[in-house]
């Protein structure tokens, strides 16, 4: 896939832009050495970008965000630090901007530089099944809000329609259309689709520019797919070098207090339902003491 | 296939209540409710309705006082601190016996607290909504399903019983994005042969008025108050039962607590413990007979709480402390985890008990 230093990512309030920028900047860092997320979500401080913050750092992230981000102070703050994506011209960067027209005001700040370097994507999220949306010609009525409120023009189209867990291969299919309808009357082309992992596979030869996303902030009152991942320590191997207490991106995984045959404190799990089944832990262990199991649906 | 959209809890809220014919809303902005606001600012003038945004909460719920008064349904949301603020418009609704709909995305507490959920307004919704003897009818949402589907109820218990209604929603009911479909159906008309709607000359005045110098006057509308909440509690209460058949262990949970609960059980389950769990829809009023039936069939009971056990007082009354009543809960804006009700389950197993 090809990319701008700056991607920008906005849309209608509650179109799935926080995950999918989280997804684009894992896919950047595969390809680039410097990778930053900036959330200029001066919306909703609820679920943002910062809920993945551990995980984002664990593969060399930074996550630019408000000092007040998930802290008890209620405010709309812009990160000071936001920037350096504006001025770091070495570093590649995806910002995530905050919900409808209003959101989109924050964006206005750094927009000017932003148009002047001239190597930047603002991609406009859309999902079919919000119910202000539905169409697209009421998907395109926001689109421009958002374009007046933050004077900048979109460059692009990314097709986010899902139905939350319950979304099926089917409703992605139905969106398609809508997406080539709002593709069309704007002249944006299409950048991707995104599609949940779990339907990844059934779908990729079917849609063309299909991005796989991943979820990874794990709600624990959403019904549990399938089990819950499941972790094993073959205890008797370990020898407690905790490579894998720094690996754990949710903090679960610690040294336990009793002692192995071979005199060490081995790894063990304290809470199985924060477990994302990442594996980061099984991976990581020189010892081959992990093993992860999970059911993918 | 189902014509399903993808909507927060607070926006399926607002649609709701627009569709159960709400076009009188007075709000003001609070996270983590914020958004039903938002979303009637942008539908209500666009179908002739009223959004205003008052300069207080106090303001707002005098607001729907008025428009109640007028047989029109009328509705105000806020979390918790803005709650608190409205306290004195609840009694003020109640004296007057009047329907409206008030919605809490509760948040931590006390003072300010925090933003994250929270359900640690059980006993203000249930109990000490203002001062004076009166209830509310308190439902109790556990998906954004039934952040719709309640609304809807809970305007049409409003109008039939003339009292208020409370969605006592959690911050999680209100960001959470869930698919939800919203077909409710018509929506039932109640008499309003009470409104204040202009006399037109051909009838006496309606007043509306919870003002009553004589004491006598006033308590005969307190014993008739009283009446209707007896029969009330005797046939409106909600509730789900989940694995109830043969548990021997019940949980008591209800919002997003009922949920992580759930997965819980079935987890549980999966280890060989009979656990089950009643969901109390109503939480006032409480589905006491229910709760008193499990009584003589398990060996405990659980209470899964965002408070800080706000709600075993009533499963302790319901079930006349014949079983203990234990308490999992998280506070401050914390979730419990599936592995902290799973503790909860194993600590309540291993109590003695020969039932």
């Amino acid at each position: 896939m090809n990319y701008k230093r700056i991607t920008i990512f906005a849309g209608h309030y509650g179109s799935g832009k926080t995950n999918i920028a989280v997804n684009y900047a894992l896919m950047l860092k595969e390809n680039e050495k410097s990778v930053s997320i900036a959330d200029l979500d001066i919306v909703n401080p609820y679920f943002r970008t910062k809920d993945s913050e551990e995980m984002l750092s664990e593969h060399g992230i930074r996550l630019i965000c408000s000092e007040y981000a998930n802290s008890n102070v209620d405010v709309p703050a812009l990160p000071a630090d936001a920037y350096a994506v504006v001025d770091n011209k070495d570093m590649y960067a995806v910002l995530d901007v905050g919900g409808d027209d209003r959101g989109a005001l924050a964006l206005g700040r750094y927009i000017e530089s932003i148009k002047e370097e001239n190597d930047y994507e603002m991609l406009f999220v859309i999902n079919k099944y919000r119910p202000l949306t539905p169409d697209a010609d009421s998907t395109i009525e926001i689109m421009h809000e958002i374009e007046d409120a933050c004077k900048t023009k979109f460059t692009g189209i990314v097709n986010n329609s899902n139905l939350g867990d319950e979304t099926t291969a089917e409703n992605v299919l139905s969106s398609l259309d809508y997406a080539k309808e709002v593709s069309e009357k704007t002249g944006l082309p299409i950048r991707f689709t995104a599609v949940k992992s779990s339907l990844y596979s059934e779908l990729s030869d079917k849609i063309e520019n299909i991005f796989n996303l991943k979820l990874f902030v794990k709600q624990t009152w959403s019904k549990q797919e399938g089990n819950m991942p499941k972790v094993t320590f073959r205890t008797e191997r370990c020898k407690g070098c905790g490579l894998c207490v720094d690996a754990c991106p949710k903090k679960i995984v610690k040294l336990d207090e009793s002692i192995n045959a071979k005199g060490y404190h081995p790894a063990c799990i304290t809470d199985q339902s924060q477990c994302i089944g990442c594996a980061f832990c099984a991976t990581m262990c020189p010892d081959c003491v992990i093993k992860v199991e999970k059911e993918d649906k | 296939m189902s014509t399903k959209v993808l909507m927060k809890g607070n926006e399926a809220l607002a649609e709701a209540a627009i569709m159960a014919g709400c076009r009188h809303y007075f709000g003001y902005p609070i996270t983590p409710q914020t958004e039903v606001a938002a979303y009637m600012a942008k539908k209500m003038p666009k179908i002739g309705g009223t959004f205003l945004q008052a300069e207080s909460e106090i303001a707002a719920i005098n607001m729907v006082l008025g428009v109640a008064s007028t047989g029109k349904r009328a509705m105000t949301s806020s979390s918790s601190p803005g709650i608190s603020l409205k306290s004195e418009g609840l009694s003020y609704l109640a004296g007057c016996d009047l329907p409206a709909l008030v919605v809490n995305v509760q948040r931590g507490g006390p003072g300010l607290g925090g933003i994250q959920p929270s359900q640690s307004d059980y006993f203000h919704a249930t109990r000490g909504a203002g001062h004076g003897d009166f209830h509310m009818i308190v439902l109790a949402p556990d998906s954004v399903q039934e952040m719709v589907s309640l609304t809807f109820k809970g305007f049409d218990l409003a109008d039939k019983y003339r009292m208020t209604s409370m969605i006592l929603a959690d911050g999680t009911m209100g960001q959470m994005m869930e698919p939800v479909s919203l077909d409710m159906g018509e929506v039932t008309q109640y008499d309003k042969s009470w409104a204040t709607t202009g006399t037109q000359m051909k009838r006496e005045h309606n007043i509306v008025n919870s003002l009553f110098l004589s004491p006598e006057e006033l308590e005969k509308y307190n014993f008739d108050r009283y009446e209707k909440y007896k029969f009330i509690e005797e046939n409106e209460a909600m509730y789900e039962e989940y694995m109830m058949e043969d548990a021997e262990i019940c949980i008591v949970a209800f919002g997003v607590a009922a949920r992580v609960s759930k997965n819980a059980i079935d987890e549980a389950r999966k280890q060989g413990i009979k656990v089950g769990m009643i969901r109390p829809i109503t939480l006032w009023p409480f589905p006491k007979k229910v709760m008193f039936e499990a009584a003589g069939k398990v060996k405990a009971f659980v209470s899964v709480e965002l408070s800080m056990g706000q709600m075993v007082e009533d499963v302790e009354l319901a079930t006349r402390c014949l079983k203990p009543v234990l308490l999992c809960n998280r506070v401050g804006g914390m979730i419990p985890t599936t592995q902290n009700v799973l503790d909860a389950i194993n600590k309540a197993n291993s109590l003695g008990g020969d039932k």
